[in-house]
């Protein structure tokens, strides 16, 4: 499927090009968070001992550091990386490409949520018979007699490789317990 | 008893366990094919099968793994020549004369060439790891905790070698593991750290993280992709005649030697030693003009020098508990699923073990030679598989595996999220090694260095009284602040902003 890699994603390309300043404030979100909560960690017996929350709070503090410095260059380079956006633009006018297919990454980790979910209700037998067969016609392998061949297959393989040879007692179901 | 006596008695007891042998060339098999695949790297082979250990015997276990280990890197090869497209980053070095030769008609003698190559380079690496192994061990048992914190130090000062295109995101992505890496209990007090009240998370969990990382991520970014289908070309003779292959011995020994020594330096892997190994031969080479065009010698050069980092690789990894690089990180996990601990108590403790493991990685890279020439033309057809088969696949191994970790659906979600976390990584080039590196150092630097600091009473006078302590924290900035200078050295040369090259 050919398509116009500009349009195709637009949301997607406006993250990315800010995704430099976007990750380093949610981490640092998270390692100040971190450092809060490290305060309330106890020290041990030991008199020596510098404390439970001492490397939680030093790793938090080399993490803040981190990511204002990747921010602050994010934002030094801001004027070079729009004169290459307006290159970029100006060539995809020209230029068509393959465009990665992200709504099929989507859905395939929404599915193997929602499998894992499903997974102590349905067992995992018919988890992997609906999670195989449904991928593959997904990702575009798409045959009435192969596609639940295959699942049936795998489902088995796996099934007799871990329920029978390792004895790991994988989820039968509420419906077949 | 040297060496060669243990390593004899090693084989002795591999013999006696058919079932040890049998997952080997398993491990071996699944390990060519993965390697094979396009997109499927030897660290996810690895992430993929090692939950399948679990219930084995520790040589059983940890035989597959190496299979897996040996067979990914050369497997590599295999789609490099017949395709162009490397199925691991150290092949594609290998594609460069590979697919000319097949261009030429000549797709069969280069594939025997990489498989005589990488079994040569192989086995001489495990033979150097053999012997240069115990007498690290033995200097290793020296060390105390304050000694053991350096070493972490200098394991988590390799994220700099290893942190790609960007230095900055590297080290981000390492501190992220190190944080996490302190969820679970405190290991002084027993404290329970950000576990929000699940016993779940009392240990790290960083085996279903590696899985998520590495193996889940990888399918994720791989449903993106399109097809990948080329014609493949007829192979032709597979073994070289002896009057070609003899003009390559010495090329495949000097790219073994340049391959182990490569494999030893922490951070870097096969992908840097075929280069390398590759370079050297083209440099040393009388006809230097015929490299790129379809030179056989480029072929042996890249896949000695790629399979000889194996063995130069386990080597810190065995005997320091240090892992070089992603692999071998995730190899290390197995051995403490295993209930072994890496580093100079194994090679006391478990002397047996380990060189029955030895003997068992030379059998590993005769199997590679067996299986590799024999299969060659199978495997050719077995590349070919529509990712649309493959991706539901693994991910569904994922899914199963991560749950017979604990037989918990916690841990499989933990997985999950890490492999979603791992596709964003992979999207916004934050490197997953530093990430995985640190959650394994993580926990030995901070439990080493509180015990240090207990019998120091209190002081910091250890960091710099203690010989070894000192020379390995100073080994440890230079190797972190190395690629700083060499990168900033070179955008000041092309009269770039200095500061542009941390990024």
């Amino acid at each position: 499927m050919k398509q116009r890699s500009g349009q195709s994603t637009p949301w997607l390309d406006r993250i990315g090009r800010h995704i430099d300043l976007i990750v380093p404030v949610i981490l640092s979100l998270v390692a100040a968070a971190a450092i809060v909560v490290s305060r309330g960690f106890p020290k041990t017996a030991v008199s020596t001992d510098i404390g439970a929350g001492y490397f939680p709070s030093l790793y938090s503090c080399v993490l803040i550091v981190l990511c204002t410095l990747l921010a602050t260059s994010h934002l030094l380079s801001r004027p070079q990386r729009a004169a290459d956006a307006t290159a970029q633009s100006a060539t995809a006018d020209h230029e068509f490409k393959d465009s990665p297919q992200y709504f099929k990454t989507a859905i395939a980790i929404v599915a193997t949520f929602i499998s894992l979910f499903l997974m102590p209700v349905a067992g995992f037998t018919l988890v992997s018979l609906a999670y195989m067969s449904g991928a593959m016609w997904l990702f575009g392998f798409r045959h009435r007699l192969w596609n639940p061949l295959i699942a049936v297959m795998v489902t088995v393989a796996l099934y007799g490789t871990f329920a029978w040879g390792l004895q790991v007692p994988l989820p039968v179901g509420v419906f077949f317990e | 008893m040297t060496e060669l006596g243990m390593l004899a008695d090693g084989a002795l007891r591999l013999f006696s366990q058919p079932l040890a042998m049998l997952l080997a060339v398993l491990g071996v098999t699944v390990g060519i094919v993965i390697g094979a695949l396009p997109g499927l790297s030897a660290a996810m082979g690895v992430a993929i099968l090692l939950p399948f250990t679990f219930g084995m015997d520790p040589v059983s276990g940890l035989l597959m793994i190496c299979g897996v280990y040996f067979g990914g890197v050369y497997g590599g090869s295999i789609t490099a020549i017949l395709l162009k497209i490397p199925g691991t980053p150290a092949a594609a070095a290998t594609a460069i004369d590979g697919y000319a030769l097949t261009q030429k008609g000549l797709g069969g003698i280069a594939l025997g060439t990489a498989t005589l190559s990488s079994f040569t380079g192989g086995t001489i690496s495990i033979f150097i790891l053999i012997f240069l192994a115990p007498a690290l061990a033995g200097f290793a048992l020296r060390f105390s905790a304050a000694e053991s914190f350096a070493l972490a130090v200098f394991g988590l000062s390799i994220i700099a070698s290893i942190s790609g295109e960007s230095l900055l995101k590297g080290l981000i992505a390492g501190f992220v593991g190190l944080l996490v890496s302190s969820i679970g209990l405190d290991p002084m007090g027993g404290f329970p750290r950000f576990t929000g009240g699940f016993t779940e998370l009392m240990t790290v969990p960083f085996v279903p993280v590696m899985i998520g990382l590495f193996a889940a991520g990888e399918a994720f970014k791989s449903a993106e992709d399109g097809q990948i289908r080329k014609e493949l070309k007829a192979i032709g003779r597979i073994i070289p005649p002896w009057s070609i292959f003899r003009k390559l011995i010495v090329t495949i020994l000097r790219s073994t030697g340049l391959g182990t020594i490569i494999g030893i330096i922490p951070g870097a892997g096969a992908d840097i030693a075929a280069y390398v190994a590759y370079n050297e031969a083209k440099r040393f080479s009388k006809t230097p003009e015929n490299f790129g065009k379809g030179e056989l010698s480029g072929v042996a050069a890249c896949e000695s020098g790629a399979n000889g980092c194996t063995g130069g690789a386990l080597l810190p990894m065995l005997t320091l508990g240090i892992p070089g690089d992603s692999v071998t990180a995730i190899m290390l996990g197995a051995l403490v699923v295993q209930g072994l601990q890496p580093g100079p108590l194994l090679f006391k403790d478990h002397g047996d073990l380990v060189f029955t493991l030895f003997a068992g990685m030379l059998f590993c890279y005769v199997m590679i030679l067996i299986i590799g020439l024999g299969s060659l033309r199978i495997i050719g057809k077995i590349v070919q598989m529509p990712k649309a088969i493959l991706i539901p696949i693994i991910l569904m191994l994922c899914v199963v595996g991560t749950f017979a970790i604990s037989n918990s659906l916690f841990d499989v979600g933990i997985m999950l999220v890490a492999g979603v976390v791992g596709y964003f990584m992979q999207k916004w080039d934050y490197p997953a090694s530093p990430v995985v590196l640190a959650l394994i150092m993580g926990p030995m630097a901070e439990s080493n260095f509180r015990r240090a600091m207990a019998m120091s009473g209190g002081s910091y006078d250890f960091l710099y009284t203690r010989p070894i302590t000192a020379v390995m924290l100073l080994v440890a900035i230079v190797t972190l602040l190395a690629p700083v200078v060499m990168r900033m050295r070179r955008h000041y040369d092309s009269g770039a902003p200095v500061l542009d090259a941390l990024p």
